[in-house]
């Protein structure tokens, strides 16, 4: 697409720039030839939703060297038009906040500490665990008919997962056999 | 420190010059201006074009007050004169071209409000006058009328509602943006026309693109109720104030000015400052104009 | 909500029970603000005088656990008056249809009980069909066996008086809710109901929630712009959770979770369609097998073919009760080894936590995923216990905040609202979707090696662009993921949408559930969200969209603002608020109208798009109308008041004291399970939030602004109470329960006053719920006091009523 760019005086929109700092970087009270020297940080800013209640709320979040500087409400949107309450403003704290969980952490049986491990260490023994107690309490049958499921594995949770998540905990639960699947909503 | 690297340093620079600026606005709004206003439809009317993303000033039957437009081009050198003295020469050229005649101030008024700006360089070439500096004046020049027209366009409508980046009055783009601190509700202020409309905080004005990815803000250490809305996709610019000053009593003239340094950081960093003064769009019906609103509209689902 | 939170601003009247919105909701009482500047009326009632409260009109007191004899009591003052939208209740009701003459009620009871399974013959109940198997109907309404007659006959016992006896509220207050709230029957007049919890957390929550709607219908207040029935979501997706099916009893999309009955897809089919000869019946519902098979493509793929049933038998299949308290009390018995966690905390918001967090103990092992550590996680090392004790192993799993990834979440009126990922996980963090991709790639890894029945894990179909390997530093793609839900075509195909053959070519999106098949050449997550995701860029995520236009009808709706499931309708039943014609009965909120030149509808998308008359408006129901007499369910067709299941009066009404179809697991499993009486605990309890704590706390406690703002856990009781007990304001007090006891701070106020109930006079106090022992603020929890009793039909604990004590603890003012 070729965009006209017949304004009067026919200039065009980078010209300007030069134009108008050759204009007035230098006015009256200052010496000519100098140029200011700020020095600049870049930031982003994009939009969420509340994760608290469910009225759906939405936030801009800005942020700069990928550390969270400002959480405020979107004055865009239609439902809450820029206001938050006490906990949509404290989000900034569950984005900063040194009790937040970096590391995965395993407690043994009968153990008062937990312990740091690794992803790679912890997926697999999880893993494992599934499986011995899947195969272990499994029932195929009841009372010859077909049920195919484990009674041995409970999930719970979800209401604070996105539904892309929940959607693929439905399937990941269901695929093992689980019916003991609950969550915030019967509560 | 040297306060020519502080944004608050080069707002008080040129406070003077706005100030002065600031006056000649004033006494425009005094005066009568046109002898026939721009056509105007209807309110309902009027809400339409603005719904259908048509700007409103379509300067056909207007008629100008040419004493008043003399005065106001002759005050406006003055102002110039006083601030601008590394130009003494150029303005002193401009003022010539008045006196002999060689442009007419209610002509070229005339034809800056039909964005015929072509035939005003035509008529310019000859003398020693920078393009920037020319603009300049003729924006200042003409705003007094913009504004006159602006005021008469809108008066009837209590909301202008109005989902674009161009201004709705006269079509050019926004010269700064203000940021309400409290609400955080973005505000953008048209230089040509001096209207004020709210526009997303978290789009590209230029191109309308919403990916945050391709949005960013560039902040002055340390003063950070000035930056800089850059769009990586457009590569376009948008300077923006966030103050507790509302809207209808903020400095946009001021701002705009006192800000340049922001326009230096932009050209750097390699964004493209989309002319306030230039009309991108010939008319509001136009082609471009009809490409750029269809951006804002997405296809509908409908039910089955 | 049928609605949606912008559309209160609509309302005429708003009855605010069962929540407490200004508190809890605060954002969205903005709306109710606007409604009120526009001139509604504002009606709370409350065991409480709230924030709500003092922001409405009238505010009526009530006890915990009388909803249905208060509501019950307006019901019978527009049945009385005849406040009611006659031509709504005709034409979009079942009002005249005929029931059963096995129908009977008699001292609390419907005909068909059972005492020994505590379970009801619904047959009972059943509509009387003609020779064509439509209902029969008396649209005069006068038949005694029409639902209008036998619905007056119900509800006239409850007049104002008896009501009063039973909700302790006062009669000249009461009179003026009734009065005001029936004043909308008038077609140009709408009110909303709002509730939440208060509603739902009760032995009788359904029907709490029936009362309401039945009044909504008698009015005419269902599918108008400033009406419906709107339950407050207190979770930002809960709303979500639900839609994809993260409950025992359902899949996504609504549809049920396969049970023993169902031995194949067939049988599945066929005990789960509803039929219908009624032409003008579009049953929507009929659609289930299209849904079905287009889930199972989704979740089996190309393992999922006609036969094999499409991979049916692969879903496991239910045979009792695996709700929450089940779920616990199955765990308490040791029968549970190993239990998944993502972002719950039920050793707080559990009822009963002592028995729950005992419960904890008897897993092998525990997977936690959360951001912070919860009380839940850490139940080994809680005060009191030996950790040594405690042989659960425990995985906590460090899960990223929902600034940290990107994905969709469901507000409560139904908008599907898309965030962005602002900055990278902290530290080893990793987003729900990456957990949950990496258990299934680890799982199926264990499995490749052999095991029992393989081939559900084997063969799911699970591919979401970033490998088969787990890779620490790659998402499972978001998009794929949603597009998976909105569903697809597998293969090309022709398909008839209303009267138009359209044709599609395999791998395109699914541009709404019309257009799904129940032949295999269609996939979907999860039908009621077909059309959130049409294209295959994130242009096409209709979610994502920002575009703040309202529709023509000005009433609030911003269709092109996210997306709302179903198909982007804003007001649900909105077929609803036009007359036969297709005029809307409420011409200056109109949310819906026929246009008569262009043969379409305007405003809304409409409950389906056949002309006005062509089909009845509730399109869910196999009749196409709204259940003013519903039965189906299992406590009875139509509300009927018993005591919670701690009460401190017997029933007025009659000699069942608590809903006769709950099931009692104090008599099912007594240990643990005590139950209180009114002589060792005369005072009822209840419990609620603040505006600056949410939920289980896990969240709110562990962030310093909100835990120095509300930093204890609090007891509110009533001046008299107060003085009875010499409790001062300030004081630490122990409440204590049958189940257990907890200390607080005593918050003495005039906010609680007593109820006089048939002469006698009661008190109610109320506990803050979010407290646990971890996190920055710790408290006693509130549930160690709430008992293993729920909801006959939905199992939802009865946390809002139950009986305590209250005594200032030794040693005085703390």
């Amino acid at each position: 697409m070729k965009i006209s760019r017949r304004g009067f005086l026919g200039a065009t929109g980078a010209g300007t720039v030069g134009g108008i700092v050759s204009l007035f970087g230098v006015p009256k009270s200052v010496k000519a030839a100098e140029i200011p020297e700020i020095k600049t940080v870049q930031s982003t800013e994009s939009t969420t939703i509340c994760p608290f209640c469910g009225v759906g709320c939405g936030l801009i979040v800005s942020a700069r060297e990928g550390k969270v500087i400002n959480i405020e409400g979107d004055p865009d949107h239609p439902i809450n038009e820029g206001s938050l309450c006490s906990k949509g403003m404290a989000l900034f704290q569950i984005a900063v906040n040194e009790r937040r969980l970096g590391k995965v952490k395993y407690r043994a049986a009968g153990s008062s500490e937990w312990e740091e491990k690794s992803w790679d260490w912890a997926l697999p023994e999880i893993a494992k665990r599934v499986k011995k107690t899947r195969d272990a309490t499994f029932i195929a049958k009841e009372e010859d008919k077909l049920v195919n499921r484990t009674n041995g594995i409970a999930c719970l949770g979800g209401a604070a997962l996105d539904n892309e998540e929940c959607y693929l905990y439905s399937k990941f639960a269901r695929s093992l056999g689980i019916t003991y699947l609950e969550h915030q909503a019967r509560i | 420190m040297n306060e020519i690297n502080t944004i608050e340093g080069n707002l008080k620079l040129l406070e003077p010059l706005a100030l002065d600026l600031n006056k000649y606005f004033n006494k425009g709004r005094t005066l009568t201006l046109f002898k026939r206003l721009p056509l105007c439809d209807e309110t309902a009317n009027t809400t339409q074009r603005l719904l259908d993303g048509s700007y409103l000033l379509s300067p056909c039957g207007i008629e100008l007050d040419n004493n008043e437009c003399n005065s106001l081009a002759l005050e406006l050198i003055d102002i110039l004169k006083l601030h601008l003295i590394d130009r003494t020469d150029e303005i002193a050229a401009i003022n010539n071209l008045l006196i002999n005649e060689q442009i007419i101030s209610h002509d070229i008024v005339l034809k800056a409000l039909k964005n015929e700006g072509n035939e005003i360089r035509k008529q310019i070439s000859h003398a020693n006058i920078s393009e920037d500096l020319f603009t300049f004046y003729l924006v200042y020049l003409t705003r007094p009328f913009r504004e006159q027209a602006a005021n008469f366009l809108t008066e009837k409508i209590d909301k202008l509602n109005w989902q674009y980046g161009y201004c709705p009055v006269c079509g050019h783009w926004p010269a700064l943006g203000h940021i309400n601190s409290e609400g955080g509700e973005r505000t953008l202020w048209c230089l040509c026309c001096d209207t004020k409309w709210k526009f997303k905080r978290t789009q590209c004005a230029f191109c309308l693109n919403e990916n945050h990815e391709f949005l960013e803000i560039i902040n002055p250490v340390n003063e950070e109720s000035f930056r800089i809305q850059v769009c990586k996709k457009c590569k376009r610019y948008l300077k923006e104030v966030r103050s507790n000053v509302e809207v209808k009593n903020f400095p946009f003239d001021k701002m705009y000015l006192g800000t340049i340094p922001l326009d230096m950081i932009a050209e750097k960093e390699g964004y493209i400052q989309e002319s306030i003064l230039t009309v991108r769009y010939d008319n509001p019906d136009g082609n471009e104009l009809l490409m750029y609103r269809q951006k804002a509209t997405k296809e509908k689902i409908i039910f089955n | 909500m049928t609605n949606h939170w912008i559309d209160i601003i609509n309302a005429d009247v708003a009855m605010v029970m069962g929540s407490n919105i200004v508190e809890n909701h605060p954002i969205a009482s903005k709306w109710l603000t606007r409604a009120k500047e526009r001139g509604a009326v504002i009606i709370n009632c409350d065991p409480r005088y709230t924030r709500t409260s003092s922001f409405a009109d009238i505010y009526c007191k009530f006890r915990s656990g009388t909803d249905i004899a208060f509501v019950n009591g307006i019901i019978n003052y527009a049945l009385e008056n005849n406040f009611i939208n006659k031509d709504y209740v005709l034409d979009k009701t079942n009002a005249s249809f005929l029931i059963s003459d096995k129908y009977s009620f008699n001292d609390g009871l419907f005909s068909g009980y059972n005492a020994d399974t505590r379970a009801y013959d619904k047959t009972n109940w059943a509509f009387e069909l003609d020779a064509g198997g439509l209902p029969k109907k008396d649209l005069t309404l006068q038949h005694p066996r029409c639902v209008y007659q036998l619905m007056k006959k119900h509800f006239s016992r409850y007049d104002i008086d008896t009501v009063c006896r039973i909700t302790g509220a006062p009669k000249d207050v009461y009179e003026k809710v009734c009065r005001t709230y029936t004043s909308t029957w008038v077609p140009n007049r709408v009110a909303t109901w709002l509730y939440a919890m208060g509603t739902t957390q009760h032995t009788h929550g359904t029907q709490n929630i029936r009362s309401y709607s039945i009044l909504q219908l008698l009015l005419g207040n269902v599918g108008l712009a400033g009406g419906g029935i709107n339950a407050l979501r207190g979770e930002s997706n809960v709303q979500g959770s639900t839609d994809m099916g993260l409950l025992f009893h359902l899949l996504p999309g609504y549809l049920a979770s396969p049970t023993k009955a169902d031995q194949s897809l067939e049988d599945y089919k066929k005990n789960n369609t509803p039929k219908t000869n009624d032409p003008k019946s579009a049953n929507w519902w009929g659609n289930y097998p299209k849904y079905i098979t287009s889930l199972l493509k989704a979740w089996y793929g190309n393992n999922a073919r006609p036969d094999n049933d499409f991979g049916f038998n692969y879903l496991p299949k239910r045979s009792a009760d695996y709700s929450h308290i089940s779920l616990f009390e199955t765990m308490y018995s040791g029968k549970i080894k190993g239990l998944f966690l993502f972002g719950q905390n039920p050793a707080v918001g559990g009822p009963n936590s002592n028995k729950e967090r005992k419960a904890l103990e008897k897993l092998e092992w525990m997977v936690a995923v959360d951001i912070f550590e919860t009380d839940t996680s850490v139940f080994w090392k809680r005060p009191g216990i030996d950790p040594a004790d405690i042989k659960t192993e425990v995985f906590l799993l460090p899960a990223c905040s929902s600034v940290e990834k990107e994905g969709s979440v469901s507000n409560s009126g139904r908008w599907v609202q898309w965030r962005y990922k602002a900055i990278e996980p902290i530290g080893e963090s990793r987003s729900d979707l990456w957990i949950l991709d990496a258990l299934h790639k680890s799982v199926k890894k264990e499995y490749a090696k052999g095991g029992t029945y393989v081939e559900p894990i084997m063969n799911l179909d699970w591919n979401y662009g970033n490998g088969t390997d787990i890779d620490f530093h790659k998402e499972p793609d978001v998009h794929l993921v949603a597009r998976e839900i909105n569903g697809k075509f597998i293969q090309d195909k022709d398909v008839m949408i209303l009267k138009d053959l359209k044709s599609f070519k395999k791998g395109v999106q699914a541009p709404s559930f019309a257009a799904l098949q129940d032949d295999g050449s269609t996939s979907c997550g999860s039908w009621i969200y077909c059309g959130s995701y049409t294209g295959h860029t994130p242009e096409k995520n209709n979610m994502a969209r920002r575009k703040k236009k309202d529709a023509i009808n000005n009433i609030g709706l911003y269709p092109e603002w996210s997306w709302a499931w179903p198909v982007n309708r804003r007001i649900i039943y909105n077929r609803a608020s036009v007359d036969l014609t297709g005029k809307p009965l409420d011409p200056k909120r109109w949310v819906v109208r026929w246009n008569d030149v262009t043969k379409k509808w305007e405003g809304d998308v409409p409950d389906g798009p056949w002309p006005p008359d062509e089909k009845y408006p509730f399109i869910m129901k196999p009749d196409g109308h709204a259940w003013l007499f519903a039965p189906n369910l299992n406590d009875g067709p139509m509300p009927e008041h018993y005591e919670p299941l701690e009460s401190p009066v017997d029933n007025y009404l009659s000699s069942q004291q608590v809903n006769p179809a709950v099931k009692l697991w104090h008599k099912v499993n007594p240990e643990g399970n005590p139950v209180g009486d009114a002589i060792n605990f005369p005072i009822i309890g209840t419990t609620y939030r603040v505006s600056e704590h949410w939920q289980a706390g896990a969240m709110t406690r562990n962030i310093p602004w909100l835990a120095e703002l509300v930093p204890d856990v609090f007891v509110e009781l009533g001046v008299d109470l107060a003085d009875q007990k010499r409790i001062k304001n300030g004081d630490k007090v122990t409440v204590a329960t049958a189940r257990g006891s907890i200390d607080a701070y005593a918050l003495v106020t005039r906010r609680f006053q007593p109820f006089h109930l048939n002469g006698k006079t009661v008190h109610e106090v109320g506990i803050i719920w979010h407290f646990g022992y971890s996190g920055l603020a710790r408290g006693d929890s509130a549930n160690l006091l709430t008992s293993h009793v729920g909801d006959a039909n939905t199992m939802i604990p009865e946390y809002k009523a139950f009986l305590c004590d209250v005594n200032r603890k030794e040693g005085g003012a703390v």
